[in-house]
């Protein structure tokens, strides 16, 4: 009978994908909503193929899905199943292997791969148990989707399939500690680089204490936040070994020096925020583990580009201009450039479009999010003005005042596409622009103006 | 005036949703006081001296255990501080560690610090997010919260906070949230609650400084809450 609802909802979904896909409509989810209402127990019903590989983790999990996917692709695993276009719950892996897979459930593929929400495991890993799970970090998110990293850390943890092999970030104290004795685990880590600038001073550190002992735990390097190397000084715990471990950056050949079984490989870094340079070596280090070969990898990731969308920079006039996402209610992420744009140099004004778009339209925006966001990363003189756009302004205001900025360089506008016309272009050569995902069309609107208001400086 | 002494109780893990942004705030409102950051380690200030004010933030239910451990010992000179009329701020789930105990729907009870007549109901898999309009001592008050538990009244001597205007309760037999005995306030709003609740910020400050103290950027803050007022009572607002 299950069977029978199982075909069934085979059909009703590639039905639904090939109506919507006449109709021109994009509803990545909702082949998957429709098959897993006919059928709840769908997923265990498909024969996967012989590879699956999961990845998951509060930040990085796109960029190092869709890098690793890439890479695979490029390197013997050229049909591999995947939801690069697609949700990252149990609905959006639905739709992706209800619309690839064969009328029986299996599939042409020798390998599937998907990026899974952290929350989502619960849904997923009973049925379909990947061969390989990367979780790139567990850090503080937005809490109306995510409460806690204890939480997240319990829920995935739970439903960690014991075949897994797990590829964890050796630097994160948190989720370095998920699976069990029956899982095989291999780590990425990061040493200090020579020209880093350590950051130790965030408000957020989601891992104090030690998790054994409970006393507080030495940090000897923060990366940012809690990403770092730390002992417990009456127990011993510590990060474990990395056994691909991130030694040194060459900034001008965007290359990235990786320790591994006592060797040195060189690999190209598409960018090198500290973020991006995780990404890359939980990428490495999913692939190698894979089978891939140094020079297999290398040579793929040569030909990566980093997404335009989520950054991107160009010259108007003499100004530099740099635009960056920084998602919004993501503390953590939200941080990172924060403290990105410190370190920039130059003289610096900032334009922040933070605000979500849909809670402007249907609520309120809970904005405690903001006051463990580290906007005191931009009290430097060497930033002019900063300009905010959005209902909320007034808030940002406060918080602003808050982290120390003196109010004479704070800007205030309701609308967005106002921004532009509150800078003093006299007063900086470079111009940083910050935005939440969904305010894109904002964006673009500042954009088209940026150069009638630059162009004279 | 004497110097006012502000402890901050285990700031390190008791900063989940922003609410250390309270303290980055009253150190802006006042300057000259001292702020003692006691951690979870470490022995609270208020067990030898005497203090003008205690705050605790929203915590992870694991560290809720840990800090009631860590007060059981003092239980009993928190008891006078908060007869004697100390003011108390716990915001978020902080609430529940001074209450009676805690019911995991796992089926285990943890037993808090019994300071107050309140019990909570916990369930991980139900967890609600949402904002509220309330009003305390004819002002508005505006708060976020987003929380797996529901806390039930227990004794007939704890006094309600917030009278509720939009939004959920404490619990969907009453019509306020949070609780008062003589100046300990206990709210489940968490995050910047004296950012965005400047009159209930400056009543609080006179609690604990014994005299009208100016808030710090008074007008900005004003401001910024004025328009949240006049955002949450939008009718397509939803606060759930
Ligand atoms: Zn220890």
């Amino acid at each position: 009978m299950s069977k029978l609802k199982f075909y069934f909802s085979v059909i009703a979904a590639k039905t639904a994908a090939k109506l919507l896909r006449l109709l021109h409509m994009n509803a990545t989810n909702f082949p998957g909503q429709v098959g897993l209402v006919l059928c709840p127990n769908l997923l265990s019903y498909f024969k996967m193929p012989q590879t699956v590989i999961a990845v998951t983790g509060t930040n990085g999990k796109t960029t190092v899905s869709n890098m690793s996917a890439d890479i695979l692709r490029k390197n013997g695993f050229p049909d591999i199943v995947s939801n690069s276009y697609g949700g990252n719950v149990d609905t959006g892996i639905a739709s992706v292997l209800l619309t690839n897979c064969r009328l029986d459930g299996s599939f042409n593929s020798n390998s599937a791969f998907f990026e899974v929400d952290e929350r989502s495991a619960p849904h997923i890993f009973p049925f379909i148990k990947p061969d390989y799970i990367v979780c790139t970090n567990l850090q503080r998110d937005s809490m109306k989707r995510n409460a806690h990293t204890d939480f997240i850390f319990n829920i995935l943890n739970s439903y960690i399939p014991e075949k897994s092999t797990l590829i964890l970030n050796s630097d994160d104290l948190i989720s370095s500690r998920l699976g069990s004795d029956k899982n095989k685990k291999v780590f990425f880590g990061l040493e200090k680089l020579p020209d880093e600038i350590p950051s130790d001073d965030s408000i957020i550190c989601d891992i104090v204490n030690c998790p054994i002992c409970g006393s507080a735990l030495n940090f000897s390097l923060k990366h940012y936040n809690h990403i770092g190397r730390a002992v417990c000084p009456s127990c011993g715990f510590t990060n474990p070994k990395p056994n691909f471990d991130g030694v040194n950056v060459d900034r001008e050949s965007h290359a990235l020096t990786v320790l591994h079984d006592d060797s040195k490989e060189i690999y190209t870094l598409p960018a090198d925020r500290i973020t991006d340079i995780y990404n890359v070596l939980a990428a490495v280090t999913l692939t190698r583990t894979v089978g891939l070969s140094q020079s297999q990898v290398s040579s793929a990731l040569n030909q990566t580009k980093i997404v335009k969308s989520r950054f991107d920079s160009f010259k108007i006039g003499s100004t530099d201009v740099i635009i960056s996402l920084a998602k919004g209610q993501n503390p953590v992420a939200c941080s990172g450039v924060c403290n990105f744009i410190r370190h920039e140099n130059g003289q610096k004004a900032v334009i922040m479009i933070l605000e979500d778009f849909y809670d402007a339209k249907r609520t309120s925006e809970n904005l405690a999010w903001t006051y463990e966001t580290d906007f005191e990363f931009l009290k430097g003189d060497d930033i002019s003005q900063i300009v905010v756009g959005g209902k909320r302004c007034y808030d940002y205001l406060v918080r602003l005042l808050i982290a120390g900025i003196d109010k004479s360089k704070i800007f205030c506008c309701v609308n967005e596409t106002d921004t532009v016309s509150l800078l003093k272009p006299q007063l900086f050569n470079k111009l940083i622009i910050i935005y939440d995902l969904f305010n894109v069309k904002s964006l673009d609107a500042i954009k088209s103006q940026l150069g009638s208001a630059l162009e004279r400086n | 005036m004497n110097k006012i002494i502000v402890e901050i109780l285990f700031p390190e893990v008791c900063n989940l949703f922003g609410d250390i942004g309270n303290i980055n705030y009253l150190k802006k409102c006042l300057p000259d006081a001292t702020f003692i950051s006691t951690p979870l380690n470490g022995v609270p200030f208020f067990a030898q001296n005497s203090v003008n004010l205690i705050y605790i933030g929203a915590m992870t239910e694991k560290t809720q255990s840990d800090v009631v451990k860590r007060l059981s010992p003092y239980k009993q000179r928190l008891a006078q501080l908060i007869a004697d009329g100390t003011p108390f701020l716990a915001t978020g789930n902080a609430l529940e560690v001074f209450g009676k105990n805690i019911s995991d729907s796992s089926g285990e009870t943890i037993n808090c610090l019994g300071l107050i007549g309140i019990s909570a109901k916990r369930d991980l898999l139900h967890r609600f997010s949402g904002l509220l309009l309330g009003e305390f001592n004819d002002s508005e008050i505006v708060g976020f919260r987003a929380q797996f538990s529901v806390a039930y009244s227990v004794d007939s001597d704890t006094t309600p906070f917030i009278t509720v205007k939009k939004g959920k309760p404490m619990n969907h037999d009453v019509n306020y949230e949070g609780v008062r005995i003589n100046n300990f306030f206990g709210t489940y709003l968490l995050g910047p609650f004296l950012v965005v609740n400047p009159f209930f910020t400056k009543f609080f400050l006179k609690l604990v400084c014994g005299s009208d103290v100016p808030l710090a950027f008074e007008s900005e803050v004003i401001h910024a809450y004025n328009e949240r007022i006049t955002d949450f009572k939008r009718p397509q607002v939803k606060i759930k």
